[in-house]
């Protein structure tokens, strides 16, 4: 079976009684207590065999040499940012960072766009709806007016069918009158 | 006594989740009950087509009634509004709409619960988060159980589901974590409730040595089991495999059993061999070293189960709450949060043959001692029995 790693060997196990969760704190503390490498200086191209690893290692040296190296070193330090600027690919990542943020203002000017077609329809939309505010009021009127004179007609039918039922009676009184008079007149 | 069992779907092709659950203790119940399974004519999980005949069959030996869907679900609207509630404030009706367009949709379904209630003592309801469920049990409250199987899924803190979870008579849980999700967010505490799960059988007849030879898988392999799928967390678990195997120059394999939603990594130790019969899964389960479950969201692990039942044991993602429950109530499992820990945790798994031996008798106890079907089927009949005191 594969290559067991002997470190685990350090793990204790109690087999007679055996604990889950005390095999997981052992596990998460040995996670912790190895040790744990420098994500910057994994990050930084060349690493250890670099021009800022190998003055390190120089600094380290003993005699005049090293002195002397160790005193030139120092001399460059305050250049050191420029030096790094122009070494590492900050220059690359600066162009990456203009690039995004050429993105990101197109972006913007697109939205802007958007944003200022959309200003016009709202403005359509709002003389649009004005205009329909305005013709419901009208309709509103006549609707009201409408209703106003229906009445009236509704109120002028009414006499009408009250007079005609007045004459109606009338009629039906001079029809009787007539009859007896004339029964009268041949009698 | 006449109980019927609701579910989302029901039949024989259906291998996996609470429809399983709920056809598996169906089958067991049936000696002890007149047991019938109401449930839609409906196959397919995302769409709730009507594929089934509608009417009544047998399926091994209990009884089944199928209604018809009222409508298809259409998943683009369905995300779309899923999205917009889980992300935004919203009223009740959103999420009630969001039911409906979840579905499976059968009013017939639910008219049947309503006009027969009468003719049943109890109505069990598998799966809390389904359109059947939810109405099934606001028509007979008085009558439902309900077997939530449920998981850390955010959908969970809906308000419907805090009013759902106080309807019921009573509750079958699958796990310890699963009870204490549903208690904090309903506080339903008083509700009668108990951890019950779902057994396993093994099956008569397994080989690990026709299972190598069938397959032509030689060495050491340890095993995943289940949907390869992203929500399973098998992309994670590709990762760390192969990131282990680049570290600690192991030449463990991994062999995928399940069906494939997900591209599988090329790798000569990354062995894929699709949907197998039980008697092929159980022995290749058998030859493993232990069981890989990487999954986040799990209500409960049957294949867990079923490898504590051979007597191995689990590296499982403790992201995963029951899970992590599970490997520190049995003992018999180690977990894992990163990928630090997988590798130690693996490696200690495969360097110590006496922790696997030792953990694999851990898991077939705790197997024995509560997923065996005898304790399954008195765990119902105890919950039934105290409902019926009640009356």
């Amino acid at each position: 079976m594969g290559k067991p790693n002997k470190r685990k060997k350090d793990i204790i196990i109690d087999y007679e009684n055996l604990d889950v969760q005390d095999i997981m704190d052992q596990i998460k503390k040995k996670i912790e207590s190895q040790p744990k490498k420098s994500p910057l200086k994994r990050k930084v191209p060349g690493g250890e065999g670099s021009f800022w690893g190998k003055a390190e290692e120089m600094e380290e040296m003993e005699g005049l040499k090293g002195k002397i190296k160790q005193l030139l070193l120092r001399g460059i330090r305050p250049f050191s940012p420029l030096i790094k600027l122009l070494v590492l690919p900050v220059h690359q990542e600066i162009r990456e960072a203009h690039r995004s943020l050429h993105h990101a203002h197109k972006r913007l000017d697109n939205l802007e766009k958007m944003n200022s077609n959309l200003e016009q329809k709202i403005k359509e939309l709002s003389t649009q709806l004005n205009r329909t505010q305005e013709y419901v009021k009208l309709l509103h009127n006549l609707s009201h007016n409408t209703v106003v004179e229906l009445s009236k007609l509704k109120i002028e039918e009414e006499n009408i069918k009250i007079k005609n039922r007045i004459m109606e009676k009338d009629l039906e009184f001079l029809s009787k009158r007539e009859k007896t008079l004339e029964k009268k007149i041949y009698s | 006594m006449k109980v019927a069992f609701v579910v989302q779907r029901y039949g024989l092709e259906i291998n996996g989740g609470a429809e399983l659950h709920c056809r598996w203790v169906a089958e067991h119940m049936k000696k002890h009950w007149d047991l019938e399974v109401l449930t839609t004519r409906a196959f397919d999980y995302i769409t709730w087509k009507n594929h089934y005949p509608r009417g009544e069959e047998e399926i091994n030996g209990v009884s089944v009634r199928r209604f018809s869907l009222d409508k298809t679900r259409n998943p683009r609207k369905f995300g779309r509004i899923q999205e917009h509630i889980m992300h935004r404030e919203h009223r009740l009706e959103e999420e009630l709409e969001w039911m409906e367009e979840q579905g499976p949709l059968s009013s017939s379904l639910i008219d049947y619960i309503k006009t027969h209630q009468k003719e049943y003592d109890y109505f069990i309801f598998f799966s809390y988060r389904y359109y059947h469920s939810y109405w099934g049990i606001h028509s007979v409250p008085s009558k439902s159980i309900l077997v939530p199987t449920a998981e850390h899924d955010p959908v969970i803190h809906f308000h419907i589901f805090k009013e759902l979870f106080r309807k019921p008579q009573a509750f079958i849980y699958n796990s310890v974590e699963e009870k204490n999700l549903i208690n904090r967010i309903s506080h339903n505490e008083k509700i009668l409730g108990d951890v019950v799960g779902v057994g396993t059988e093994l099956p008569s007849q397994y080989s690990g040595e026709t299972f190598r030879k069938k397959y032509s898988i030689d060495g050491d392999y340890i095993i995943y089991m289940g949907r390869i799928d992203k929500n399973k967390g098998c992309d994670q678990l590709f990762k760390y495999f192969l990131q282990f195997k680049r570290d600690t120059g192991s030449d463990v394999k991994l062999i995928l059993v399940g069906n494939s939603v997900l591209k599988i990594p090329s790798h000569p130790d990354v062995v894929y061999l699709g949907f197998l019969s039980e008697e092929d899964k159980f022995s290749a389960l058998s030859e493993a070293l232990l069981l890989v479950m990487p999954s986040f969201y799990e209500s409960l692990s049957m294949v867990t189960l079923e490898s504590w039942a051979l007597g191995h044991p689990v590296l499982a993602n403790a992201e995963c709450e029951v899970l992590r429950g599970q490997c520190l109530r049995s003992q018999a499992g180690l977990y894992y949060e990163n990928y630090d820990e997988f590798k130690e945790a693996l490696n200690l798994l495969l360097s110590r043959h006496k922790l696997r031996l030792e953990m694999g008798k851990k898991g077939r106890s705790y197997f024995l001692k509560n997923y065996t079907w005898k304790v399954i089927e008195n765990k119902y009949l105890n919950i039934l029995g105290q409902l019926e005191k009640r009356k």
